[in-house]
């Protein structure tokens, strides 16, 4: 018969359970990242700030906990009430939310856009041939093409985007319903326009481009 | 804050394409009837401030502390409960307050995919909509955004 290795099995199977839950432990507070949390009450704590798992709807999510005022005198003072901490300058749901872009961040890095540009047409109004403005209106087009792409979503239809310096550009193309006064508005079936001029008005921007209607 | 305001007004719309494109898939073009102004126009800032990021290589807490220091403070006055139509708000909070309720949707669903998800949900009323598609009762969370606003303006620097 041979020795028996019982006890030094149970040894390591012991001490292997103790690594794994030490490591699902740091998994777990990693995890506040994607805000999903493991178990009902468990407590984290992450750069000074205490983090609870609660049940949120059907999930288990970290909820940051207030955090008690310490109690200052022993006897007459009214016992404090629980507050939440003064965040100065960071709040943590922003850095878990930088976390959350990760993938798309990932997807935006590899992602073929070579057809995006059949999924749009940019009609300028003549006053803006000179403009910074449209110029970058243009340009920020790209990005917010390949991040609808990254989501998941192609336009039914193509898109016909116009900008335009003041309402009688875009009026002529858009549908009276969206000839409202404002400095963009999305009027269905991939009709957009932005308005410069109504930003110029409305909005101020140290009126840069009012120079452009003297011209 | 010109050019963040200038050039991210056509991200901005191409948010609402977003929305738009995943009601149709979801065989719910209602979803406009329901979707109250906040998230609308706040899910559709949250699109346009992610693609300024991307576009300027801002992290997101940048483009966050750009947002917060711009914004019209006298959005603390008007609660989200009030943006829940289809109109236009005072101080255009269902815009800026939005873009903050819908920052703490995100994180509270801890998904990106979470902006689009009452659009997706088919229903007759606002709150039951709601309710479905996140699994918490609107008019809680809308005090709990209202809160998170009240914090991000106290915090920024």
């Amino acid at each position: 018969m041979q020795p028996s290795h019982r006890p030094l099995r149970i040894l390591l199977a012991s001490l292997l359970v103790l690594t794994l839950a030490s490591q699902m432990s740091t998994s777990s507070a990693v995890n506040k990242a994607s805000g999903i949390c493991p178990k009902a009450g468990k407590i984290v704590t992450i750069k000074s700030f205490k983090y609870i798992c609660q049940k949120s709807g059907k999930k288990l999510i970290w909820v940051k906990k207030a955090t008690p005022t310490p109690k200052a005198t022993p006897t007459t003072t009214p016992e404090p009430t629980p507050t939440t901490t003064p965040e100065p300058t960071t709040l943590p749901q922003v850095l878990l939310i930088e976390d959350l872009l990760m993938p798309i961040s990932a997807k935006l890095q590899a992602a073929d856009f070579s057809a995006l540009t059949d999924l749009a047409e940019i009609h300028i109004d003549p006053l803006l041939a000179d403009s910074q403005w449209s110029k970058d209106s243009v340009a920020s087009l790209t990005m917010a093409l390949r991040l609808l792409k990254v989501l998941g979503v192609t336009p039914t239809n193509k898109l016909n985007i116009y900008i335009s310096w003041g309402p009688d550009y875009r009026n002529q193309f858009t549908p009276d319903f969206c000839h409202s006064n404002s400095g963009g508005g999305s009027c269905g079936g991939g009709i957009i326009y932005a308005d410069l001029l109504w930003f110029a008005n409305n909005w101020g921007y140290d009126g840069v481009e009012k120079t452009i209607v003297a011209k | 804050m010109s050019k963040f305001g200038i050039t991210a007004n056509i991200p901005h719309e191409i948010g609402h394409v977003a929305q738009e494109e995943f009601g149709i898939a979801a065989k719910n073009s209602d979803y406009w009837n329901y979707q109250p102004a906040w998230l609308r126009e706040g899910g559709a800032e949250f699109f346009k401030v992610l693609s300024y990021s991307y576009d300027n290589k801002l992290s997101y807490k940048e483009i966050h502390d750009l947002y917060a220091r711009n914004i019209d403070t006298g959005c603390l006055r008007v609660p989200l409960s009030q943006m829940t139509g289809q109109g236009s708000y005072s101080h255009a909070c269902e815009y800026t307050k939005g873009y903050f309720a819908a920052e703490y949707l995100v994180w509270k669903m801890a998904s990106i995919d979470s902006l689009f998800q009452m659009v997706r949900t088919p229903g007759t009323d606002t709150a039951s909509v709601f309710k479905a598609a996140y699994g918490f009762d609107e008019s809680a969370f809308e005090k709990d955004a209202d809160a998170y606003f009240a914090q991000v303006i106290s915090s920024r620097t």
